[in-house]
């Protein structure tokens, strides 16, 4: 009891400056995540939850399922290129939101700092793979699903992260 | 300017369990001193405390997803610190009478739960350990108590403290 009582009340004599370096850059060498491996990280997350929506809403004709039942409502009660917002709300967007609740605080402050940048990769990646997989596309539609897509994904994104700080502040 | 220095050391360490480096900045700055003090009462050799240091704070790092919030960070700290000193000890046999004579880390573990009959001590040894640990004589009291020296006293501690390392550690 009196060594525990000890260690807290004494702090008469510090490490020196070396000792300092040697701690923390071995803990911030081991903590670090590159920009690459971090959006590799999200990238696989969104595929997932991507690949989940073709299952009840194509991509670009590209479906799961040739469920397309979604794609005609959207598009008779929007129009085609509110439709087209939509479908990259719910392909990319709703990864994010799985994105934002479940990676950890670091790179939850890492995407913070450019949230565009990162979503805006995701999204170039997936019209990429829609290219390659041979959908139909076309740059208008193109567009209006881009902006949905990264809109989306930055503000439900900021939204989740908000709500995880405000918690994790109480 | 570090944003997570407000924070209390139990909700920094649930950040630095999501790999957030700063947060552990924020504890190696508060608790540094704390640790190294607690090492250089008890180790004669710089090189020793140096090493100890940095074993501490890498254990740290390793065990930190271990930690549960709802106890206190530095008692956790302290009992890491504690374990990796007395590790140290062993792995190194170094002798108890080199440290400062107040604090022997060996002497303290559990000492109160060990039945002092059942050790292979001397009835000298049992009263100056009963003595100076159970009662918190100093040696000049013990050495008046049991009519001996002081000297002599101090002498006596060190082997029964050898006696009971040897046999609490094998």
């Amino acid at each position: 009891m009196d060594e525990f009582k000890d260690f807290l009340n004494n702090e008469s004599v510090s490490p020196n400056k070396s000792l300092d370096e040697k701690v923390l850059n071995h803990v911030q060498r081991d903590l670090k995540i590159t920009p690459t491996q971090l959006f590799l990280k999200i990238f696989g997350i969104h595929t997932i939850v991507g690949l989940l929506t073709l299952l009840f809403c194509p991509q670009f004709e590209l479906s799961l399922t040739n469920n397309h039942e979604v794609f005609h409502f959207f598009h008779r009660t929007f129009g085609p290129y509110i439709c087209m917002m939509i479908c990259g709300v719910i392909f990319v967007g709703t990864g994010s939101l799985l994105v934002g609740g479940i990676i950890n605080f670091r790179d939850l402050s890492i995407i913070h700092k450019h949230p565009f940048l990162y979503f805006s990769g995701i999204t170039g990646f997936f019209i990429l793979g829609f290219i390659i997989f041979g959908a139909k596309i076309y740059l208008e539609s193109v567009l209006f699903w881009a902006l949905g897509s990264i809109l989306s994904s930055v503000i439900f994104f900021e939204c989740i992260r908000l709500i995880r700080k405000l918690n994790f502040q109480k | 300017m570090n944003p997570f220095k407000n924070l209390t050391d139990e909700k920094l360490m649930i950040l630095y369990q999501e790999d957030e480096f700063q947060a552990f900045e924020v504890l190696y700055a508060r608790h540094r001193a704390r640790v190294f003090s607690y090492l250089t009462k008890r180790l004669p050799h710089r090189d020793d405390i140096e090493e100890v240091f940095q074993n501490i704070f890498v254990k740290l790092h390793k065990s930190r997803s271990r930690y549960d919030s709802k106890y206190k960070f530095l008692q956790w700290l302290y009992t890491l610190s504690r374990n990796e000193l007395l590790d140290h000890v062993k792995k190194k046999n170094i002798n108890t009478t080199q440290f400062n004579e107040e604090f022997h880390p060996v002497e303290e573990r559990d000492i109160s739960d060990v039945d002092l009959d059942d050790l292979p001590l001397g009835e000298q040894e049992k009263k100056v350990l009963d003595l100076r640990i159970n009662k918190d004589y100093d040696y000049k009291e013990i050495s008046h108590l049991l009519n001996i020296g002081p000297s002599n006293a101090r002498k006596i501690f060190s082997r029964a403290i050898e006696k009971l390392k040897r046999s609490l550690y094998g």
